[in-house]
């Protein structure tokens, strides 16, 4: 179903919905101006009528984590596996950020482009992708701020930072498998979101972003231990972790077959969300 | 290159109608089934070659935008199969895949690039699109504070400029100024002279007669006829007559809104032939009367009364008016119950629906007045004598004219 650029014209052939529908790649990539357009609307858009503007998108995980840090850091005493707190959660906050931003505007995304997608025609992949790289370049900037804490620490950097992206782009896949599966359900029923805010609530304690995850693997039995690694955020956060500041889990085979399940969730995600992307216009 | 812009084989597309008004969960508990199913469109056929214009008719609900939906491939046929060759560029309703939030600038450029249109050409367009729009001074401004006349100028802007092969229109010419209106007709003729093709949504049977090459009428959904444009126009007129309120040629005015001190009241309408026979409708340049019935309160004193007949063509655009003072008509002694009767002796109407409203009144003063008075059909007649009438498009009167040829220019007739 591709279309061509001016002058030669192919036929486009447009059926009813099919049962297993497949993803047409080169349709997406002759569509990757739409997604740059839809990005840099995201980015520009969501500030547009603030007074802060993008400062806001440093702020909002710079007070999590100082709400962490007084909370949990100084007032608990919680173990930070000898790193200053605030960094500590900090490296795990902003790929953690990455994920759930992610799911939020990816899901949303059936609706909230319901006023376009009912108009115009375009492969509706491009719109929770776009999300979730807008939620990378909310990522980025926050990054910035890490990078420039982590030298106010005197925090030695360790060609490990080469690695980051692995875990980012982990992250991003789940995202995406996650809001793909949840978008669908969202259009039908908008208490879903409702719920998901829930979901993320837990998952977010489930992953070691706040606390250290030794805290938790040396009480529980071992099969709980499984249970709590294979979650993939878990592969995410600690990964993170262990390329910025050297902490955390060293990669293991249990994050493989994490990053293998977030795969597999994308990909169940991608069948969803193709299968719904063809009635979704009709439900208004 | 195929020979062919569009193919539409055996369409059809269902649809759920289900009530959302509480959570479903409680529907759920209820026992109740949430939904019913209904095809909005079945069995749709349609060819249309590269460069045509094809125009859809039909009611209300008879599923002509859901046919623009499916062939625009913003939802999915529920059967068949649907062909298109080249891009295809939809403008469904006022301000097509415009986002509210984005400027009018911002909105060009989703719009072409959901086109595949490469950067190059686009910024090339932008230009072309602001100053067709007359949106120049806006173009950086989100387009939630444009005004709704802004906004359809805008979207006719970018469907009509940016090239793509498939041009799906709906109804938007309905809007806008008089003189937007011609600007975007003359360049939809212009597209489709070039070889793209256009289909067309729309009400204005005028319209589409005079623009469109070929038509299809839809009904309930299904396919009920399709041909050249004027054949189906005509057709579905006619068609369209059993539905207006004259019956056998009588137009009740009891129940429609009207306004007046209510001393008189007019209560119907007639339609009558040169011979005073009752007709339910009429032919260009047939002496036709209009016969207004009314009653009178026996106790008011009404003295110099004065009739008024309008006549609309399509969206109530008023073609002309009979009004009894200009022709020294001004009525005394009025018994308790009559008509009055206006007269036209070659009816300078052109085939289509008309629609009337009529008044009485006392000097200035409306002593009854119903601006809807019902409507009615004027079908082909011979007004000029030559058994043919002008060509659609130009109009909806006739004017009584004549032609010459002269071999001199005017400053020579004027020496004679």
């Amino acid at each position: 179903m591709t279309m061509s650029h001016l002058g030669a014209r192919s036929v486009v052939v447009v059926r009813p919905p099919a049962r297993f529908p497949v993803p047409d790649f080169g349709e997406l990539w002759d569509n990757r101006a739409v997604l740059w357009v839809l990005i840099w609307r995201n980015v520009t858009q969501r500030y547009r009528q603030t007074f802060l503007g993008p400062i806001w998108f440093v702020i909002n995980p710079l007070m999590r984590m100082a709400v962490f840090s007084v909370l949990l850091g100084n007032l608990a005493g919680l173990p930070s596996e000898g790193v200053p707190y605030p960094l500590f959660t900090y490296a795990a906050l902003l790929p953690w950020e990455l994920f759930a931003t992610g799911v939020d505007r990816g899901m949303g995304c059936l609706v909230s482009y319901h006023h376009i997608i009912s108009k115009v025609y375009f492969p509706r992949l491009v719109l929770p992708t776009a999300e979730v790289l807008t939620a990378l370049v909310d990522f980025a900037l926050s990054f910035g701020i890490l990078l420039l804490m982590m030298l106010a620490y005197g925090f030695d950097f360790s060609p490990r930072i080469f690695l980051l992206p692995i875990f980012l782009l982990l992250s991003m896949i789940l995202a995406l498998g996650v809001g793909l599966l949840l978008g669908p359900l969202h259009a039908h029923f908008r208490d879903t979101s409702n719920a998901v805010r829930y979901l993320i609530q837990f998952w977010f304690y489930g992953t070691p972003v706040a606390y250290s995850a030794s805290l938790l693997t040396d009480r529980v039995p071992g099969w709980a231990v499984w249970l709590y690694q294979f979650n993939p955020m878990n592969a995410v956060v600690e990964g993170s972790r262990w390329a910025l500041l050297g902490t955390g889990r060293t990669p293991d085979v249990m994050m493989f077959w994490s990053a293998l399940f977030a795969l597999l969730v994308l990909a169940v995600g991608t069948l969803v969300f193709l299968r719904a992307e063809q009635s979704v216009v009709d439900l208004a | 290159m195929t020979d062919f812009a569009l193919r539409i084989r055996d369409v059809g597309k269902e649809f759920r109608r289900g009530s959302q008004k509480e959570g479903r969960i409680f529907e759920w508990l209820k026992g109740r089934t949430p939904y019913e199913y209904f095809w909005a469109l079945r069995h749709i056929d349609v060819d249309v070659e590269p460069g045509q214009m094809l125009g859809i008719i039909g009611h209300n609900g008879a599923g002509k935008s859901t046919l623009l939906r499916v062939a625009s491939r913003i939802t999915r046929p529920t059967e068949g199969v649907v062909e298109l060759s080249g891009r295809v560029g939809t403008l469904l309703d006022v301000g097509t895949g415009f986002h509210p939030e984005l400027t009018g600038i911002e909105n060009i450029q989703l719009n072409a690039v959901v086109l595949g249109i490469p950067t190059a050409t686009i910024k090339a367009k932008t230009e072309e699109i602001v100053a067709f729009a007359g949106v120049e001074d806006f173009i950086q401004t989100p387009l939630k504070y444009y005004s709704s006349g802004m906004r359809v100028r805008l979207g006719m802007a970018v469907a009509l400029n940016l090239p793509h092969e498939i041009m799906l229109v709906d109804e938007v010419l309905a809007v806008g100024d008089a003189s937007f209106r011609e600007k975007c007709l003359d360049r939809i003729s212009e597209v489709t002279n070039s070889g793209r093709t256009v289909l067309f949504v729309g009400h204005n049977m005028e319209m589409i007669a005079s623009t469109c090459d070929e038509a299809i009428w839809l009904e309930k959904g299904r396919l009920r006829a399709s041909g050249p444009a004027s054949t189906i126009v005509q057709e579905y007129q006619e068609a369209a007559v059993k539905d207006v309120s004259a019956k056998d040629g009588v137009l009740s005015l009891a129940g429609r809104p009207d306004h007046g001190s209510g001393q008189l009241r007019l209560t119907y309408v007639r339609l009558l032939d040169g011979r005073g026979g009752q007709v339910q409708n009429f032919h260009s340049g047939q002496n036709v009367r209009f016969a207004v019935g009314f009653e009178r309160d026996p106790r008011s004193s009404l003295s110099a009364i004065s009739l008024g007949l309008t006549l609309f063509g399509h969206a109530r655009v008023a073609v002309g008016q009979c009004e009894s003072t200009c022709v020294t008509s001004v009525f005394s002694d009025l018994p308790p119950a009559g008509e009055f009767i206006c007269s036209i002796d070659r009816l300078p109407l052109l085939p289509g629906r008309y629609s009337m409203g009529v008044k009485c009144l006392q000097e200035d003063e409306v002593v009854h007045g119903v601006p809807h008075a019902g409507s009615f059909f004027v079908f082909e007649g011979d007004f000029f004598g030559t058994g043919t009438l002008p060509s659609p498009g130009g109009g909806n009167a006739l004017i009584d004219h004549d032609w010459e040829l002269s071999a001199g220019d005017l400053a020579d007739l004027a020496d004679d």
